[in-house]
């Protein structure tokens, strides 16, 4: 086995990775190249041949015949070449993929202390930019310097062949070069170091600035983290110039070198064909030949940079990461049958940092199944000691046991089988609610051979843990809110339908006060004017409600359905009775909440309002006409109190409404699904399938009360686990950031409960959320009182009577210790908590 | 053929009937009819479900209140008890209006007994209109004080039978 695998990756040498690459692909390589070297070398013989030998004797055929090798030794020489570049290719994103499997792999193993002091955006810049230099490297770590040596000995053996003294003197240049060269490069060494850091530190203040940008809005602290990015990005600026100046200073005496080639061959090559020691053929291939000589000198020289360049960054990120794990990944201690879950602390000492004593000789000692309360005052320690015991924290002193196993030195495994870990800001993933449920039980997966694998929870196992954290309301909310996509609906459709009629069956007098229902021959007060003439969910944006008055189509629909002038007139209405009674009332939208009128078109409102007293409506310029019709588009008369919907205007729209279906179906019959009780509408949310019809207010009651009557149903006609699955499917967003706060923490007590620990650990898991939530899941807990072991850090003290054990702690001490019982009569510290400081 | 809906008979808005709803409140009475417009305007019409609180014991109450339908309990819950309907509000109560002038917490519970509907004037709204007219704190105030002593009156002159219990909580007034 090569050593090199199993020497950790901030270990390895960069050219470890060139050992390590394809050794049947380096190999072909360094076959091709030596053929790529002889058909390069090939031209320059036929050159001279051409012109000593077919020019003199004036022979064609010789001349097609040289001509003919020449033409496939360069186009061999090509394709060759592309191979290399391929094969390079290859090497090198195969050795780049790998080191950034194995580094990113021993970056999640690190110690959680390391991402104290490493930040995000550095982690993301050394994986994806810096590494990836040292992959070119890698690709082209054989094939380059060895083609290129090649080349350059074969060119130079060519000269020797034509002129040992020429050779000597034109070759004299390079040996000074390589003197020169690399002093320049160390110049640029020390700015791309430069350059490596000031990359990291942008990558990390941008990302610190979005994942704080709530507070960034929340202070309006825009300039004040546009002056920390600047001054870092000015910085950065400059380290670039001097590292780009440097580069090209490297290129430019390169190049200096190389052009002076050509002045020595032509005074001394010029001078021996005078005096006759060479012949003219042999000059120019000499000159051919030395010009060929620049190609593969360039190539080793960009190579010597990247070489550089790849070598300083990649050690910059290795050192970055240089840390050793802290506990083994996999593996047993001693204890072959599972834990028990009894949990013994032993003089337990925890020092981050010199000075810093975050536990101070605690000791406690809980039997299996006994649940355990941590209390005391912000920064006592409690915490720590939670995650001491969860092994996040490494203990500096003494040792906690788990079974008498020591914490300290269990592999993960057994911890991750053993132990269920709540934190108080939970991180929730990208991916659905189902992902972020099984995600706990999926790692335990990867810890379970063969023969220990469990199925995949059910669908019944994930609804008990969403009930026992109250978060399976929510999910019912998600999947009720989520519009089925086309392949989900067939045979769920109809079942919809049903549920639809048997929801206003049952629901409809209950909820009359309150519900709306759509009904072709009923107006909706809930709706505008524009929904109740379209009685239909849009399909396309002209026929979004907002923008009818936009679409010339619906314009000349008005027009010949004889709505117009009814609407222009609502419109110019409903201006007057919002200008008489706002009058001149500042900007402010809250004033315009019972209005169509929204406050940023209330002095334009306020001219037609003017011009109204001078002439009437519909002799208005088009484009106030326009502006009237929008308004009573928007006009919702259970809404917008300032004027009542006329009888006539409410038949008018009524009678609209079919004229509309049919206009809209003979224009465009993609533009919208019509309301009709017998159809599903596929743009439109389950609930509202369901529901079919508009709340009659906003209110959390109401809406609790319809959910009520919905889930009834859903229960009775079996459909409540179907809508449970498709909540399930919801999207959290990114970082769950669709979720709200109570919501994320439910979902991460959720789906530790779902794996079933033997120690269940809850660090102020339910800090987020409201006093009803927190006691359901502790009603909830409690019934595994000799079951499970639960550590639990809290701070509702009225929580306590359901625990085992209370450690009360201060200073990073054990101050108090008992029974919850106990510790009330103690009158001590537990007791200054629950009632307040003695005066 | 186009029809003008303005020769028809007008139906009357809510914002009329607010209006008319509001001049009569005692704390209200009196503003001008430009100040009462806005009250109108920014009032908001609710529709409660049984048992949903409008304010809950110890909590903020940042509105002031005129039933239009239905009943509203008032609750009192004592320390170690459950709460007590301590009396009920019938339709036409106008309470909550020293809300608007302080930050005051409710020493009540409201709940909905049935369906009801009310009208409701949150403290923002009133701050909002109060900028505009900046006198009728003053006013208001008066008008408060001058219900408390009615109130008062109204007590001492009728014997302890015939009070009525729902009227009793001063700070609902």
């Amino acid at each position: 086995m090569d050593n090199t695998i199993e020497t950790p990756i901030v270990k390895r040498t960069l050219f470890s990775w060139v050992r390590t690459s394809s050794l049947p692909l380096q190999l072909l390589l360094l076959g091709i190249i030596v053929v790529l070297v002889f058909l390069r070398v090939l031209p320059l013989e036929m050159q001279k041949r051409i012109i000593n030998d077919v020019l003199a004797q004036k022979n064609i055929n010789l001349l097609i015949y040289y001509c003919l090798i020449y033409l496939s030794a360069v186009l061999g020489a090509s394709l060759l070449k592309f191979l290399i570049n391929w094969l390079q290719t290859l090497i090198g994103q195969k050795a780049m993929t790998d080191m950034r499997r194995q580094l990113y792999s021993h970056i999640l193993r690190l110690p959680l202390s390391v991402f104290r002091t490493v930040q995000t955006g550095s982690v993301s810049a050394s994986l994806i930019t810096e590494l990836a230099p040292s992959a070119s490297f890698v690709g082209m770590a054989v094939a380059v310097p060895v083609m290129n040596v090649l080349t350059l000995l074969a060119f130079a053996a060519y000269l020797f062949w034509l002129n040992p003294l020429l050779a000597v003197i034109t070759l004299s240049i390079y040996p000074i070069a390589l003197f020169v060269i690399p002093l320049v490069q160390k110049g640029v060494n020390r700015a791309n170091k430069e350059r490596v850091d000031g990359t990291r530190r942008v990558a990390d203040q941008i990302t610190e600035s979005v994942s704080g940008v709530n507070e960034v809005h929340a202070h309006g602290s825009f300039l004040t983290e546009e002056r920390k990015y600047n001054r870092l990005v000015d910085h950065l600026f400059r380290v670039r110039v001097r590292w780009t100046l440097y580069r090209y200073g490297v290129k430019v005496l390169n190049n200096l070198f190389v052009s002076l080639g050509p002045v020595i061959v032509f005074i001394l090559g010029g001078y021996l064909m005078i005096i006759g020691e060479i012949e003219l053929g042999a000059i120019v291939a000499f000159l051919s030949a030395q010009e060929k000589l620049f190609d593969p000198w360039k190539e080793l020289i960009d190579f010597y940079q990247v070489y550089q360049d790849a070598s300083i960054r990649y050690k910059k990120s290795m050192q970055m990461f240089d840390y050793e794990p802290e506990f083994e990944l996999t593996g047993k201690f001693a204890q072959a049958d599972p834990f028990s879950g009894a949990i013994a602390v032993k003089d337990l000492e925890f020092s981050p940092s010199e000075n810093v004593i975050l536990l101070d000789k605690v000791s406690l000692e809980i039997e299996a199944g006994e649940h355990l309360a941590l209390v005391g005052f912000s920064g006592s320690g409690k915490s720590t000691l939670a995650k001491c015991i969860g092994q996040l924290y490494p203990y500096t002193g003494g040792e906690v046991l788990i079974d008498e196993a020591p914490v300290a030195v269990l592999p993960k495994e057994q911890i991750v089988k053993t132990v269920g870990f709540i934190s108080q800001s939970p991180f929730i993933y990208t991916g659905t609610i189902n992902d972020n449920l099984l995600y706990t039980w999926r790692a335990l997966g990867d810890y379970l051979g063969p023969d220990e694998q469990t199925p995949e929870p059910d669908l019944d196992d994930k609804i008990e843990v969403l009930q026992q954290t109250g978060l399976f309301v929510d999910v019912l909310r998600f999947g009720l809110n989520s519009v089925l996509p086309e392949g989900q609906r067939d045979g769920f459709a109809q079942k919809i339908l049903n549920l639809r009629k048997s929801f206003q069956q049952n629901f409809s007098n209950e909820l009359s006060e309150y519900v709306e229902f759509y009904h072709e021959d009923r107006y909706l007060y809930h709706s505008p004017i524009g929904e109740n003439l379209v009685f239909g969910s849009p399909l396309k944006s002209e026929f979004d409600y907002h923008n009818l008055y936009k679409n010339p189509g619906f314009l000349g629909f008005l027009e010949r359905s004889g709505l117009r002038f009814p609407l222009v007139e609502t419109g110019a209405e409903i201006i007057r009775q919002t200008v008489d009674i706002l009058g001149d009332v500042p900007d402010d939208e809250l004033f315009f909440t019972n209005t169509p009128i929204r406050s940023f078109e209330y002095e334009e409102c306020k001219r037609i309002g003017s011009s109204l007293e001078q002439s009437s409506a519909i002799e208005l310029p088009e484009g106030d006409i326009g502006r009237l019709i929008e308004i009573s588009l928007r006009f919702v008369p259970a809404v917008h109190k300032i004027m009542a919907l006329q009888p006539l205007l409410e038949q008018m729209i009524l009678s609209g409404r079919s004229t509309f279906k049919k206009w809209c179906q003979d224009h465009n019959p993609d533009g919208v699904t019509f309301y009709d009780s017998q159809k599903y509408i596929s743009s439109q949310s389950v609930l509202n399938n369901i529901f079919f019809g508009n709340l009659a207010m906003n209110s959390q009651a109401i809406e609790e009360r319809v959910n009520q009557c919905i889930v009834f149903l859903l229960i009775e006609e079996d459909l409540l686990e179907s809508v449970a699955r498709i909540g399930m499917d919801f999207h959290v967003g990114n970082n769950g950031d669709r979720l709200s706060g109570g919501q994320q923490q439910k979902l991460a007590i959720a789906r530790v409960f779902l794996k079933k620990p033997t120690i269940l650990i809850m660090d102020e898991a339910t800090s987020a959320l409201d006093n009803k939530s927190q006691a359901r899941i502790q009603g909830v807990v409690e019934k595994w009182r000799g079951q499970r072991t639960v550590i639990s850090v809290i701070h509702r003290l009225d929580l306590l009577s359901s625990f085992d054990k209370v450690a009360v702690m201060k200073a990073g001490k054990i101050v108090e210790w008992g029974t919850p019982a106990e510790l009330k009569k103690q009158k001590g510290l537990l007791y200054e908590l629950i009632h307040g400081k003695k005066h | 053929m186009e029809k003008n809906i303005s020769q028809e008979p007008q139906k009357q808005s809510d914002f009329k009937q607010d209006f008319d709803v509001l001049r009569r409140t005692y704390l209200l009475s009196n503003l001008s009819t430009d100040c009462l417009k806005l009250f109108a305007m920014l009032s908001k019409r609710v529709v409660m479900v049984d048992d949903e609180t409008l304010t809950d014991q110890g909590e903020v109450l940042d509105k002031a209140f005129y039933l239009i339908s239905g009943l509203l309990e008032v609750l009192y819950q004592g320390e170690n008890s459950s709460p007590e309907v301590i009396g009920v509000f019938e339709p036409g109560t106008f309470g909550g209006g020293a809300s608007l002038l302080a930050r005051m917490q409710s020493n009540f519970s409201l709940r909905a007994q049935g369906s009801c509907q009310l009208i409701t004037i949150g403290r923002l709204e009133f701050e909002k209109i109060e900028r505009k007219f900046p006198e009728i704190r003053q006013q208001m105030v008066a008008n408060l004080v001058q219900e408390l002593v009615r109130k008062d009156r109204e007590m001492m002159v009728n014997d302890n039978e015939s009070v009525d219990f729902a009227s009793l909580p001063v700070s609902l007034i």
